[in-house]
């Protein structure tokens, strides 16, 4: 607040803005901080609500074999229906959202304890992932009802640990991860729609692109090997980024975009893997199971529909959304071939590469320049351990790249000392 | 009027969220008071959950039925109808895809896999709970007691069964329940 008072008054002392003016934004950022505080809270409410329940489970793991088995019991139920108790009362005594996210979680994580607990009582079996199944299913009514950001977040996090464990570590594919996420879609487009720039959202932008790059793997099975896994892995990459390219994303600022960013990231990891020889000579095309193909399929079209979409708009669409039907088409002549893929996938790279760093030097954007030039020096890198050219060569090419990010970051603070105001547009 | 619905709706969830546990409850204390007690001859190892806590895993001697039938799945829900052997230790007499229909006991369990006529199934009374310090005691005791007993008694786990429920009771490792067996080890070793 200091800070924007001093600006205020030296923009008023020069005659930039009117006093009035300079009340009027002082007036705006008071207004605009006033939360601020109350967020604070909601967070460390939050934070100390999930540690209690996670103590509370972890007191009880130890098994209490002094108790009997009656105590036991009783003790098990006991915090369920207390944060019941404790729930109920902020519902009907209409308690704040930080009253209610903490009794929330509170209530969230007794229902695992007891179940946990009574488990333990009666030696009753069953795995991990089944486990988490029964918790997901009866947590999950109390996200709407409570409308607790962070009560949806645990869902997606348990949801993903459910998909890993129930996917990576048993012979079945977690379709109800699916399930889990659809019944928190309605919640997320609530608060995209009601509070778009609140931090809740931003988190929700993150978590559910991770959550799905983190279980997509666990139903990528049954007799195909893991260059397909690839080609799904990058459907789902550019179906991401496609996402991130929505208006509605792009137009804000990237660090609340995360598909964008995860989408990008997973992209160009993935193409660099791809840039290497062995990749396409390792590559047994089998038969693949037809649930997979389909899932492909539904990636694929999703993504090109929100390019199309996004393309329609006023941005028209980028060089990394062209990878959604780029990739498919070097993969499919690699199915003939292993050199010309080859061959595609670095130059692919190569051009993005150029590509950003052009548009990071137009805009005066650095984040964009930079991504360009570490693409390019990582493709380099990767080149560096399978081509058998001379030291002098790579070395030389080293230098140059090296050159090229001192030049390159050097125009760009010159171009923007020349045009500041042009430079403070960008975000993406 | 809002608030209203809110509160039905979390009467509704608050039910069902004990329903569940209490439910696990009175399943297994009926099991435990009213069902046939069966003792199976075991090995016990120790594993961890990251919310139940330590366990000991039980592998038991009977656990496999000969059958000519060969198209058994993975994970296939089956019922194993129980017999005793003439030590008194329970054995399977026969696994079937339907609830046997006569008075004989049975657990309600899946198909683990099939091999040379030999169908494996997992009972489902594989977890022995124990306090944190004492499961891994239990799984070292064991096999020291494996190893080095004069007179050996086979390690069992006495099981409750009713109406296709399985309730695992305790332990037994050198006559005695496994909670005692591992203090009597940590006197002995004071």
């Amino acid at each position: 607040m200091g800070s924007i008072q001093k600006e205020l008054s030296e923009l008023v002392a020069n005659n930039v803005i009117t006093v009035t003016t300079a009340k009027d934004i002082e007036n705006y950022y008071a207004l605009k901080k006033e939360p601020q505080g109350n967020a604070l809270l909601t967070i460390f409410g939050s934070l100390g609500a999930i540690l209690v329940g996670l103590g509370i489970i972890l007191i009880f793991a130890h098994n209490w074999d002094t108790f009997s088995q009656t105590t036991k019991t009783l003790l098990a139920l006991l915090p369920l229906f207390v944060f019941q108790g404790l729930t109920a009362y902020c519902i009907v005594k209409e308690k704040s959202s930080l009253w209610k996210d903490a009794s929330g979680i509170l209530l969230f994580f007794a229902i695992g304890s007891s179940m946990a607990l009574v488990a333990q009582i009666y030696n009753i079996p069953g795995d991990v992932s089944s486990f988490l199944f029964s918790w997901i299913i009866l947590g999950m009514p109390l996200v709407y009802i409570l409308r607790s950001n962070t009560l949806a977040f645990l869902q997606i996090i348990f949801a993903t640990y459910y998909a890993v464990e129930a996917g990576y570590f048993n012979p079945e594919r977690p379709w109800p991860y699916l399930f889990f996420i659809a019944a928190l879609l309605p919640f997320y487009v609530k608060q995209i729609k009601t509070t778009p720039e609140s931090n809740g959202v931003s988190i929700f932008n993150w978590l559910l692109p991770l959550s799905g790059i983190i279980s997509l793997g666990a139903f990528l099975k049954g007799g195909n090997e893991w260059s397909l896994s690839i080609l799904i892995y990058i459907a789902f990459a550019c179906l991401l980024y496609n996402i991130g390219m929505l208006p509605y994303f792009r137009d804000r600022k990237t660090r609340r975009n995360g598909y964008l960013c995860l989408g990008l990231v997973t992209i160009v990891t993935l193409l660099l893997t791809t840039s290497f020889r062995w990749f396409w000579e390792e590559i047994v095309y089998r038969e693949s199971p037809a649930p997979v193909l389909v899932g492909w399929g539904v990636l694929i079209a999703l993504g090109l529909g929100i390019a199309y979409y996004t393309k329609r708009g006023k941005y028209g669409i980028n060089p990394f959304q062209a990878v959604t039907f780029i990739f498919p088409v070097i993969f499919f002549v690699g199915m003939a071939d292993t050199f010309i893929p080859v061959i595609l996938i670095n130059v692919l790279i190569l051009a993005l590469g150029v590509g950003c760093i052009k548009q990071g030097i137009n805009k005066v954007d650095f984040k964009v320049l930079n991504f360009g030039m570490v693409m390019i020096s990582t493709l380099i890198i990767c080149r560096f351990f399978d081509t058998s050219g001379s030291f002098v060569i790579k070395g030389l090419l080293f230098v140059a790249v090296g050159v090229g990010f001192f030049a390159t970051n050097y125009i760009l603070i010159k171009k923007k000392k020349n045009n500041p105001v042009n430079s403070a547009t960008h975000e993406n | 009027m809002k608030t209203k619905y809110l509160i039905i709706a979390f009467v509704i969830t608050a039910l069902l969220q004990a329903a569940v546990p209490l439910k696990m409850i009175y399943d297994s204390e009926m099991t435990e008071k009213h069902g046939t007690e069966y003792r199976f001859r075991t090995t016990p190892i120790d594993p961890t959950d990251p919310f139940r806590g330590k366990y000991i895993t039980l592998d038991f001697e009977a656990e496999a039925v000969t059958t000519q039938d060969t198209t058994w799945v993975r994970n296939e829900k089956v019922y194993a109808s129980l017999g005793k052997d003439s030590l008194g230790f329970a054995t399977i007499t026969n696994v079937s895809r339907e609830k046997p229909s006569d008075k004989t006991d049975y657990v309600a369990t899946k198909v683990g896999y099939y091999y040379g006529r030999d169908l494996h199934i997992d009972l489902p009374f594989e977890r022995f709970y124990m306090e944190e310090s004492k499961a891994y005691e239990a799984e070292t005791a064991y096999r020291e007691y494996n190893l080095a007993a004069v007179k050996f008694m086979p390690a069992y786990a006495i099981v409750a069964v009713k109406d296709g429920n399985a309730v695992l009771k305790n332990v037994i490792i050198d006559g005695i329940p496994m909670k005692e067996y591992v203090l009597k080890q940590r006197e002995k070793s004071k």
